[in-house]
C-alpha cells in the first residue's frame, strides 16, 4: 500500500494519511482481511508523529473500513469492496472533470449535492 | 503456457540423468554392500577423524540401508525441485546444472559409502579399518566426472515462460517537492513451495528419529541439519518489502535476514517477472544464474532494483510497479538534493 502526505497541504496530515489508504482500498491494492502496517512503522517511514497515524486508523475505524484488534494491528474489513467496486467509475468521472477545466473541490461538492 | 517440444526432450533426458542413473548407481552400491555384508565386521567404521582414524561405528546393515534412503532421496528430492515446477513449460540452464548435481551427488555418496565399506571385509575390529581418504578422493574425482557427464547428456534448452527476464522501466511517481511517501507491502512464499519445505524437514525430523533409534552416530549431525533448516525456513516465509526515504528495505517476518538499499545506491528500479525454477532454481534467498540476487517467493510479479556498482536485487511482491515508481521518484529526488 501507498502512503504519501504533503505538509505544505491545506489538508492535515492525518487526513491525507487517511485518504491513501482509502485511494488504496479503492484501487484495489488493499483486500478484506490484508494488515495495515503499523502506526509506528508509517510514522517513522514519513517523518510525522505517532499520534498523527493513529488518529488516521482511528478515523478509518469509525468509517468501518478497518478494524483495530489488539496484538494484530489494524485490519482492513469488507467495507472495502464496494470501494474497489467504484474504482472504475471514479477514474472516468475525474478524467472527464479534468477535460472540462473542473476543479477537484467543485466535482467533490457537486457530487455531494447530487448524493443528497 | 504448455510446454515445448524442446522442454519436453529436456525433462525426458533429466529423467535419465537425475533419476534412472543415480537410481541404478544406488541399487549397484547396495547390491554390491548386501553381498559383502557377511564378510565385514557387525559393526563397523562409518565416520572417520580429520587425521584418518575412523571414530564413528554404527551396526553392518544400516550402511546399506542409509545409501538406498540417501541415493533415492536425493533422486527424488531434486526431481520434485526440477520437473514439478516445469511442468508449466520453463526450462533453463538451472534445470540442467540440478541434473548433472543429482547424478553427481549420487555417484560420491554411492562410490564413497561402497568403498569405506568394501575396505572393511575381513576386519575382525572395525577400529582397524583404514583412512577413508582414498575412497573420499575417488568419490569426488568419480562425482566430477559423472556431472560433467551428466551436463553434457542434458540438451540445452532455455525457455522462459512469458517475459522471462526482462524488466519493464517504469515512469516515477508524481511527488510534490515536500512531499512524503511510503510503500509498505508483505509478501509471502507459495502454498506449494511451502508445502515442498515443510514436507522436506518433515522427512528429515523423522530420518533423525529412525537414525536415534538404531543408535547411529549420525544422529545429531541430523538434528543439527533439521534444526538449521528450519529456523532458515521460518526465517524465509514472509518478507515485509518497504520504499521508502531510507530506500528499499526487504525484512523477514522474524527480523532476520534484512536487506537494505539506500536511495543513493539505486541506479534504477522496474518491474519484471520471475520464475521461480527455472531463473533461480528455487525458493527462498537466491541467486539466479545470470548473478541477480533474489528473495523469491512465488512466481510473478517482482520489483527489480539494479545498484549503481552494477548489482542486481529482485524481490517478487506484488503492486511491484507502484513500489519501483515511488522508489525512481525518490532517487530522482535524492540524486537532485546531492547535485
Amino acid at each position: 500500500m501507498l502512503i504519501r502526505v504533503d505538509p505544505a497541504s491545506d489538508v492535515p496530515i492525518f487526513a491525507q494519511v487517511a485518504a491513501s489508504v482509502r485511494a488504496d482500498a479503492a484501487a484495489g491494492r488493499l483486500r478484506p482481511g490484508d494488515r495495515l502496517p503499523s502506526a509506528r512503522e508509517v510514522a517513522g517511514s514519513l517523518e510525522v508523529n505517532l499520534h498523527t497515524v493513529l488518529r488516521a486508523y482511528q478515523e478509518l475505524r469509525d468509517e468501518g473500513l478497518v478494524d483495530m484488534r489488539r496484538g494484530r494491528g489494524a485490519v482492513v474489513t469488507d467495507a472495502v469492496a464496494p470501494l474497489a467496486q467504484l474504482h472504475d467509475d471514479v477514474v472516468a468521472l475525474t478524467e472527464r472533470a479534468r477535460a472540462l477545466g473542473l476543479s477537484p473541490d467543485t466535482l467533490a461538492s457537486l457530487v455531494k449535492e447530487t448524493f443528497r | 503456457m504448455t510446454a515445448t517440444p524442446d522442454v519436453h526432450a529436456a525433462r525426458r533426458r533429466y529423467l535419465v540423468v537425475g533419476v534412472v542413473a543415480p537410481v541404478v548407481i544406488t541399487a549397484i552400491a547396495v547390491v554390491l554392500m548386501l553381498v559383502w555384508l557377511p564378510e565385514v565386521p557387525a559393526t563397523v567404521a562409518t565416520h572417520w577423524s580429520g587425521d584418518g582414524g575412523p571414530d564413528g561405528f554404527a551396526p553392518a546393515w544400516t550402511v546399506p540401508l542409509f545409501t538406498a534412503v540417501l541415493g533415492g532421496g536425493l533422486a527424488a528430492l531434486f526431481a520434485a525441485i526440477v520437473l514439478v515446477p516445469s511442468r508449466e513449460g520453463e526450462w533453463g540452464p538451472t534445470q540442467r546444472l540440478l541434473g548433472a548435481v543429482a547424478l553427481g551427488a549420487t555417484t560420491l555418496v554411492a562410490v564413497t559409502l561402497t568403498w569405506s565399506f568394501g575396505m572393511q571385509r575381513g576386519l575382525e575390529d572395525a577400529h582397524d579399518a583404514p583412512g577413508v581418504l582414498l575412497p573420499l578422493a575417488v568419490g569426488v574425482g568419480a562425482a566430477l566426472l559423472t556431472g560433467i557427464a551428466g551436463w553434457f547428456a542434458q540438451p540445452n534448452v532455455v525457455t522462459s515462460g512469458g517475459s522471462g527476464a526482462t524488466v519493464q522501466a517504469v515512469d516515477a511517481l508524481a511527488l510534490a517537492p515536500g512531499e512524503r511517501a511510503v510503500w509498505v507491502r508483505t509478501t509471502t512464499m507459495s502454498g506449494p513451495a511451502m508445502l515442498g519445505i515443510t514436507a522436506g524437514i518433515i522427512a528429515l525430523a523423522v530420518g533423525t528419529i529412525a537414525l536415534g533409534v538404531t543408535g547411529s552416530p549420525a544422529w545429531w549431525t541430523m538434528l543439527a541439519t533439521t534444526l538449521v533448516l528450519l529456523v532458515l525456513a521460518c526465517a524465509t516465509f514472509v518478507f515485509r518489502v518497504r520504499v521508502d526515504r531510507a530506500g528499499l528495505t526487504v525484512r523477514s517476518s522474524i527480523g532476520v535476514p534484512r536487506f537494505r538499499i539506500p536511495l543513493g545506491d539505486i541506479a534504477e528500479a522496474g518491474v519484471t517477472t520471475v520464475q521461480p525454477s527455472a531463473e533461480f532454481g528455487g525458493w527462498g534467498l537466491r541467486i539466479g544464474l545470470d548473478g541477480r540476487f533474489g528473495v523469491v517467493l512465488h512466481s510473478g510479479e517482482a520489483l527489480q532494483v539494479a545498484r549503481r556498482d552494477g548489482r542486481v536485487f529482485v524481490v517478487t511482491v506484488d503492486d511491484a510497479a507502484t513500489a519501483a515508481a515511488l522508489l525512481e521518484a525518490l532517487t530522482e529526488r535524492e540524486v537532485r538534493l546531492r547535485a
